[in-house]
């Protein structure tokens, strides 16, 4: 509406974020893990005899670490800052204007990272043992910092606590009630994930040292894959409670229109956590029969994991991209507040359709559907609307989108009833039987008297 | 009696091969081993091993077919307990609707099943080019084949269960093909629709096929194949074998290999439930007989290579069809009694070949028979 | 709730309300920290593109040594220069987020292919570093980088012109909602790209100057002057190209732009400076790869950076004159976050003087490495 909405055929702008977002989260993830394994094997690595054997193996590791993170995690991580920026430049816009400091803070830590990882390596053979154990420390240290900004943010959009639109209280959106849940949580994922990154590194190392490298890597695993519950646990009592009757909603199917997606991708998460454990026990009762291929099994599970737990965190925040201040349309809640502002025709708050666009028209109803649908639904893919109004009536049509908030997972219609009659039209006519927007006004009193 | 003699001496070999005595796991195992003489099959399973080559990642496609038949069972069992053949349409609805976790469990049904028979067909395709079914493992090879059928009937039996517009007349398509077979075809499709159309009779048959028949025909089979492969242990492709001894690498079957798949059968697992999370089941409006077949009707994907066949030889030509069809099942059928030389001969080269023709020729015509 | 839907301009420009909840500190603020890191950013990336069009004459050329320096620096810079692009997205999101969100929309598609692009840019460097020094593929690791380098700033340009220009923006989004679209048609958007990466050579070939006057410190004579003249002839090329192309820029720009530019102190000063500057970097570069001492190749590179500097500023400057009648800094609504500047500002000097006392106590032990086996 105040920006133009990137119509993404088929996939929606929104997967194109979840996408990017889903692979940036497992290796920035095990970017952090794998700094605080890093360290820790530094540590190791000096009261074992044979410690300059490991730290070879140390080397090889950090080569792999550092490129698959900077190319593929540091890459995909500034993807979904474009994605997000192209999906929803509304809800960008109020994070980067909110939280412009603590983004570029965010950028400090990057720069220290980068550094610091870089002298680490390019220092192997030259610095002093203790130097490396000091710059693998750091970069723990750092990266984890990163992890704590990055968190403030991505929890304040889901529940921004105490911050709102009018106070502009960065302190009580950053610390909000999801923020040390999530901090927490994060912090064991990471460490689940450094370990099992480093057992796929050393599933090649030869025998003898492979077995210690395992056991090790299987310590950072079990404790903290164990301890997730209690964090999943917390952080579902933090939830807004729309977001816990719309999980709770979720254990039963889609009638009503209820959204169990939410429900079925936190099974995901937790499925894949447990399944994370019993294969980190396997690997720890066995730590030789380690393959490359178990280790890349072990880190689909876990990617599969971070799928499950992301789509949940996002969907529970449906249908806002700032919790009960902005729709993920780019409506802002207080603006829907205001009847007069809501039910005013749509294109005198719009900005993007075409001039000279006939009242009622096709065109009326597929502008509406681009400015006001198509940031959530794809026509024919991702959340497709033409499976949605299959069974669409004219009357039906009419007062659904009436009643849309009652979804619980939509924002509600912006527009007057010549707006809904065309969008109904339009949708309707895509099944095949053209409908004119005059037909759908004309069925729309009738349903309300009934 | 003293007590000693009412229990089984310990071997020697299985004395150094246990842990200590003191621990709690090796006075567990002595106690077991006391009472049941089975340390010679242990000692046996012991020494099984797995040849390490390029293709050894082609092995785990029996195991994870196992996976995948574990999750079916378990959430067959599940579904069952509310699922009424009287009320086939209505009572699926009610899983989907109304019952916890009911729509989660159906597609994780779904999922299984269709990721099962994908692997089945990457494990026969898999041995058939590793040359595995050559002889001693002709019976091997034939319960193998035997598991993909019945998997199939599984499928085609079980996809008709929820009674909506797309099983229903998908089914019956399928079932007058099999009344246009020559011979027995009417017969046939008569006894497995219970009469002349499909009916609620249909769903009686393929409900108790579905829970009963193929269940104990399905364990049976299995129980037969892993016993092969236990007693004749995994065939080695003739480049391995060819090479000098020292140079072949193994890896013990229950010690190494078996705990590296289990993670891989995890992710299996997870990537099960990860496309129940995602791309859920959906339930069709309910099937209407009388109803003209809604457009665009077709099978399953597992389906749509024999489909395709048979539509690419219209009216008369059907037979043609047909008998290419079943040609190429017996011809699956025989292959370890044409194929025998190790190594492999001409004709070991020419069955190849023909493999890669008929693997060729069904992934063409269900990418067909897809777009078509 | 008027401010949130007050339209800035009438109807024949959709121009989007700039965010509602105001600006985190005054605009000069931002600007200042846009412009520092922006100068970096633009350093690295003409480092780090420019090495790979050298690195890839050094491959036609067979010329070992020249292609070891850039294998080795060639991803590192090319780390430092996404880590300083990120600033001045940054910035820019908060200084102009309406256009530049807008802009980026209607340039989806292109823009979101830059993510794919830096992967592959990025993970050709490292294979390219990685690789055996005779493997045959090398070349065209380095090649593909370079590619998918030039998309990348192609696409660049194409939505910073297009930000800066809204007149062009509802006609696009008619035709391509899903933002199949680029801008092409501009009329600086030529010569603009051609500008940025002919200028390249400059930055690159400093670099060169520079290795080649270590060099000969370090007493490897011939290596360091054939690296210091390669460096310097790269410098000339690289200024007469990217000379011509400045001048098609100012050509090609409107009329009321260019009256802006040469009418005003600011704008003139700065281009005049940066042009000065660039010409006394090629000059010290010349100087300095025939003589030894460390001094004209550093003085090279000071006002290379300097250059670039005047640059970033005098860029930022004719924006503001594109977008004089849509949309200006001055007098938006700010609500200061002094707290938050404070964190930030702490944040960094703890953090840049980490990174100078380890630099100060790795950075010699690194480099003797490197002048034992240069």
């Amino acid at each position: 509406m105040n920006y133009p909405v990137w119509n993404v055929s088929f996939l929606g702008s929104g997967l194109v974020v979840a996408i990017i977002a889903i692979i940036h989260v497992l290796i920035s993830h095990i970017a952090v893990g794998g700094g605080i394994f890093i360290a820790v094997a530094e540590w190791w690595a000096g009261r074992q005899a044979d410690g300059d054997r490991v730290r070879t193996f140390l080397h090889g590791f950090v080569k792999y670490f550092l490129i698959y993170t900077t190319v593929f995690g540091a890459m995909t991580g500034v993807g979904i800052w474009f994605a997000i920026g192209l999906a929803n430049p509304e809800g960008t816009s109020l994070l980067i204007h909110q939280f412009v400091f603590a983004w570029a803070t965010e950028w400090v830590t990057f720069i220290g990272e980068l550094t610091v990882l870089y002298l680490y390596f390019y220092g192997w053979g030259v610095n002093s043992r203790r130097m490396q154990l000091l710059l693998a420390v750091l970069y723990a240290v750092i990266a984890w910092l990163s992890l704590f900004v990055i968190n403030g943010i991505l929890s304040f959009m889901l529940t921004p606590g105490g911050w709102t639109p009018e106070n502009r209280d960065i302190a009580a959106g950053f610390f909000n009630p999801t923020f040390l849940p999530s901090l927490l949580g994060r912090t064991l994922a990471m460490l689940v994930l450094g370990g099992l990154f480093a057992m796929l590194l050393a599933a090649r190392v030869e025998d003898g040292l492979k077995e210690r490298i395992v056991a090790l890597a299987a310590r950072f695993v079990l404790p903290a894959a164990v301890a997730m519950p209690a964090l999943a646990v917390w952080y579902w009592f933090a939830l807004p409670e729309a977001a816990q009757t719309m999980w709770l909603d979720g254990a039963t199917g889609v009638a009503g229109g209820r959204l169990e997606a939410v429900t079925r991708y936190s099974w995901l998460a937790v499925i894949t956590g447990a399944l994370i454990v019993i294969g980190t026990l396997a690997f720890a009762a066995r730590p030789r029969a380690v393959t490359r291929a178990a280790a890349l099994a072990m880190l689909l599970i876990a990617q599969l994991g971070v799928l499950g737990g992301e789509f949940f965190r996002e969907m529970a925040r449906k249908p806002y991209v700032v919790h009960g201040t902005l729709y993920s349309n780019g409506l802002w809640q207080a603006e829907s507040k205001s009847p007069a502002t809501l039910d005013a025709p749509y294109f005198e708050a719009a900005r993007w359709e075409p001039p000279g666009i006939a009242p009622g028209s096709p065109a009326h109803g597929e502008w509406i559907y681009r400015l006001q649908c198509a940031s959530c639904h794809t026509l024919d893919g991702y959340r497709a609307l033409d499976t949605r109004t299959r069974a669409w009536t004219p009357a039906f049509a009419e007062r659904f989108l009436r009643n849309l908030p009652q979804q619980g997972v939509m924002p509600p219609f912006h527009g007057d009833a010549a707006d809904r009659a065309a969008l109904a039209a339009w949708l309707i006519s895509r099944h095949g039987t053209p409908v004119t927007a005059a037909e759908v006004g004309a069925a729309a009193p009738e349903e309300v008297t009934r | 009696m003293s007590m000693d003699q009412r229990f089984v001496p310990i071997p020697s070999d299985a004395e150094d091969a246990l842990p200590p005595a003191r621990s709690t796991a090796g006075a567990a195992l002595r106690a077991a081993l006391r009472r049941f003489p089975i340390w010679p099959v242990i000692a046996f399973l012991r020494g099984k091993r797995v040849p390490q080559h390029r293709a050894t990642a082609w092995y785990a496609m029996g195991g994870l077919a196992l996976v995948f038949l574990a999750i079916q069972i378990a959430t067959g069992i599940l579904l069952m307990v509310y699922y009424r053949p009287s009320q086939p349409w209505a009572s699926v609805q009610r899983i989907v609707n109304e019952v916890p976790y009911g729509a989660f469990i159906r597609s994780v049904h779904h999922w299984s099943a269709n990721l099962m028979a994908l692997t089945l067909f990457a494990h026969m395709f898999s041995t058939f080019f590793m040359k595995a079914y050559r002889p001693p493992r002709e019976l091997t090879w034939l319960t193998g084949c035997a598991l993909l059928g019945v998997t199939l009937l599984f499928a085609f039996s079980g996809y008709l269960l929820p009674w909506d517009d797309l099983s229903f007349f998908a089914t019956r398509v399928s079932l007058t093909e099999i009344e246009k077979g020559p011979g027995l075809g009417p017969w046939l499709a008569d006894l497995v629709r219970g009469g002349p159309d499909v009916t609620i009779d249909t769903i009686g048959r393929f409900y108790v096929l579905h829970v009963t028949v193929l269940p104990l025909a399905v364990l049976a089979i299995i129980g037969a194949h892993l016993l092969c492969i236990q007693l004749q242990g995994v065939s080695e492709p003739d480049r391995f074998a060819a090479l000098p001894e020292r140079e072949k690498k193994y890896r013990a079957f229950f010690g190494d290999f078996m705990i590296a798949e289990i993670p891989i059968w995890l992710a299996a697992s997870a990537l099960v439930v990860a496309l129940a999370a995602a791309v859920p089941r959906g339930l069709a409006p309910e099937a209407d007989p009388f109803a003209a077949a809604p457009a665009g009707i077709k099978p399953e994907w597992y389906f749509l290579a024999p489909y395709q066949m048979l539509k690419l030889f219209p009216g008369h030509l059907e037979l043609i069809g047909l008998g290419l069809m079943n040609g190429a099942m017996l011809g699956a059928l025989a292959v370890p009694f044409i194929d025998r030389a190790v190594p492999a001969g001409a004709r070991g080269r020419i069955m190849t070949a023909l493999g890669a023709a008929g693997l060729a020729g069904f992934v063409v015509l269900t990418v067909w028979g897809r777009l078509s | 709730m008027t401010p949130f839907l007050a339209p800035l301009l009438g109807a024949a420009v959709p121009m989007p309300s700039p965010d509602p909840l105001g600006y985190p500190a005054a605009p000069a603020v931002m600007q200042a920290l846009a412009y520092l890191t922006l100068t970096l950013h633009f350093l690295a990336m003409m480092f780090t593109v420019g090495g790979a069009m050298l690195v890839l004459v050094a491959y036609l050329r067979g010329d070992r040594p020249t292609q070891r320096f850039f294998s080795a620096a060639l991803p590192l810079g090319f780390s430092y220069l996404v880590t300083f692009g990120i600033p001045p997205l940054l910035f820019v999101q908060v200084l102009y987020g309406q256009l530049f969100y807008t802009s980026s929309v209607l340039i989806g598609v292109f823009w979101i292919l830059v993510v794919p692009l830096l992967i592959a840019a990025y993970g050709a460097l490292y294979w390219h570093r990685f690789a055996r020094e005779g493997h045959p593929h090398r070349w065209l690791a380095a090649m593909l980088a370079f590619a998918a380098m030039l998309c990348i700033a192609f696409i660049y340009v194409n939505n910073l012109t297009l930000l800066q220009t809204p007149d062009a923006w509802l006609a696009k989004y008619a035709a391509h909602p899903g933002g199949m679209t680029l801008n092409t048609a501009e009329p600086t958007h030529g010569p603009r790209y051609a500008f940025f990466m002919l200028h390249t050579l400059v930055v690159a070939g400093a670099a060169l100057v520079l290795r080649g006057a270590h060099l000969r410190r370090w007493g490897h004579e011939d290596a360091g002057r054939s690296s210091a003249r390669q460096g310097a002839i790269a410098m000339l090329i690289g200024l007469c190209g990217a000379s011509a192309a400045a001048g098609g820029v100012l050509a090609a720009m409107p009329a009321g732009v260019r009256a802006f530019v040469f009418g005003n102190a600011l704008p003139l000063g700065l281009l005049v400076a940066g042009a000065g500057l660039d010409v006394a970097a090629v000059g010290l570069g010349a100087i300095a790869s025939r003589r030894s001492g460390l001094a004209a190749a550093y003085g090279a590179a000071v006002a290379v950076t300097g250059a670039l500097a005047c640059l970033v500023v005098l860029r930022d400057q004719v924006r503001g004159a594109y977008l004089e009648p849509y949309f200006s800094l001055s007098g938006v609504p700010v609500y200061a976050q002094w707290g938050m500047l404070a964190i930030f500002a702490a944040s960094l000097a703890v953090g840049l003087a980490l990174l100078i006392v380890l630099l100060c106590k790795i950075a010699p032990a690194l480099a003797a490495g490197r002048r034992k086996t240069a």
